[in-house]
């Protein structure tokens, strides 16, 4: 049954955000045709406009997730969700397993877009991108390939954390707010419990991240110069280096796992369905 | 034979406000049960205990044996008072939605019912009429061939004509051996097809008997609400 809630969580979703995305590749042909053709304020326009849309993307993306849970589970649709033959695990499994899809994928264009202005642009007014790079990697000076490869692997794995945290919270405040000591207050509620959970949770993670001293750093007599794990300093106390606090990240790992596990009992046992 | 639906000392409140009072009642399968009472008086909260939707109560609800869980959620085939369909949907895609998640969806009358109907296959649903979602509603849920029909309202804000409609599509679809379960409080429209009458009001059972006992006197079921209401409203 899992499979099918994909699959038609997919299809659902899919009615509110390809439309952005079809907006990004019209504006992308807009571009290259316009640096093809030398129509200069073309070309500014469109340039400016992929940049807006792609941040656009993300927005609306995390917008179409926050309706489609709401609408899909409380609104009227829910008297169809709730009454499924499918356990409140596998409805709640299915839309954040959708969502993170979505919300990764506007990562992906929006970051791939910027860059890919970045170099086209770069390269149409004639500056030399290969030097801007070997620049850029000047701010990591010294620091070995396998190392920064081993940075990038972190910072996806954060990225995709804090994608993970945010689908759960947005879903934890909604269904929270949904419960009876909740609904008199209305959706108003669940604005205030999501900031609630998110500022709570930016702050512990901060602090932890930075002040407890297990973190990854740069050890150059490590094979092939790459990261170590250190469990004697924290970042605080080595800010200038590459260090990277841990903690926060696995506390990221277990909120999230709490948020869904504490969303799907709500939802099995506190819901009513307006 | 065990039933098919079994309420012991159930009790809801909203807050303060108690709409289900320690109620209970049991039937074995194979009857069309209606729910009768009038607006407000917890026929939808009954009903949507039943069916999965309020999980936060006290009491016994059990269907078939089971609380209401996947196993009996697989066998009620539920039309609710609201329009419950994602409004991109067309047709064609409700009835793909259905055949997915349950077993007993025949999507061969479904396609038959929906020429019957009149219902363009890929109208999207936002683009229909009140009067076309509902019907679209009912063939999806009258196209399962379930153990036990749970219809909250089927006649609610619909004229007289389309009303017989209903009742037709509803008595000739149903399986020989299954239970319906039908709120309404336009009684005069639906006593014909019951078979058992459960009258509730200010969260109690008022009434819980069979309308051939209940007409003994020659008075029609919707005599019988009149006087029971009449009275419930006079001593509470």
């Amino acid at each position: 049954m899992l499979g099918k809630l994909i699959k038609h969580e997919f299809k659902a979703s899919a009615h509110s955000v390809l439309n952005i995305y079809l907006a990004a590749a019209i504006t992308i042909v807009i571009m290259l045709l316009s640096y093809a053709v030398k129509i200069r304020w073309i070309s500014a326009l469109s340039t400016v406009a992929l940049l807006i849309i792609s941040v656009l993307a993300v927005v609306i993306t995390i917008i179409a997730v926050i309706a489609g849970f709401y609408k899909t589970l409380y609104g009227s649709q829910g008297y169809l969700s709730f009454t499924l033959p499918v356990k409140s695990g596998q409805l709640l499994g299915a839309k954040a397993l959708v969502s993170f899809i979505w919300i990764l994928l506007s990562y992906i264009i929006c970051i791939g877009i910027f860059v890919g202005v970045y170099f086209y642009v770069s390269a149409k007014v004639g500056e030399n991108t290969v030097e801007n790079i070997k620049m850029l990697l000047q701010v990591f000076g010294g620091v070995s390939t396998k190392a920064i490869g081993q940075m990038i692997i972190f910072f996806v794995v954060s990225i995709i954390m804090q994608i993970a945290v945010l689908i759960a919270e947005i879903y934890f405040s909604i269904t929270l707010a949904n419960t009876r000591a909740f609904q008199k207050i209305g959706a108003v509620s669940a604005i205030f419990i999501f900031f609630g959970v998110f500022v709570l949770m930016q702050i512990v993670t901060a602090v932890l991240t930075t002040y407890v001293p297990v973190t990854l750093y740069y050890d150059p007599l490590a094979a092939g110069g790459g990261l170590a794990l250190s469990f004697s300093q924290s970042m605080i106390q080595n800010p200038t280096g590459v260090n990277l606090g841990l903690t926060g990240l696995v506390f990221e790992i277990i909120a999230a796992a709490a948020l869904f596990f504490t969303t799907g009992w709500l939802m099995k046992n506190k819901i009513n369905v307006k | 034979m065990s039933n098919i639906i079994e309420v012991k000392n159930l009790s809801k409140s909203y807050g303060k406000q108690t709409v289900l009072d320690d109620i209970s009642f049991a039937y074995e399968p194979g009857q069309t049960i209606g729910l009768l009472g009038p607006n407000g008086c917890g026929k939808t909260t009954l009903i949507k205990i039943m069916t999965g939707l309020i999980n936060d109560y006290s009491g016994t609800v059990l269907i078939d044996g089971h609380k209401p869980d996947i196993h009996t959620k697989a066998m009620i085939a539920y039309l609710p008072e609201k329009t419950y369909l994602a409004d991109w949907m067309r047709p064609v895609d409700t009835i793909r939605y259905f055949s997915d998640f349950y077993a007993d969806f025949d999507t061969a009358k479904a396609k038959e019912m929906l020429i019957a109907f009149d219902l363009p296959e890929k109208q999207k649903i936002k683009s229909m009429s009140k009067g076309m979602q509902e019907k679209l509603q009912l063939l999806l849920v009258m196209c399962r061939n379930a153990r036990l029909y749970v219809l909250d309202e089927p006649l609610g804000g619909v004229d007289p004509a389309a009303r017989a409609f209903i009742l037709d599509v509803i008595m000739k679809n149903r399986p020989g051996d299954s239970t319906m379960f039908i709120s309404t409080h336009l009684i005069y429209d639906v006593e014909r097809i019951f078979d058992t009458a459960l009258m509730i009001g200010r969260g109690k059972i008022l009434v819980n008997a069979g309308v051939n006992e209940l007409r003994r006197d020659g008075k029609t079921i919707e005599d019988k609400f009149k006087e029971v209401f009449g009275y419930a409203w006079q001593v509470n």
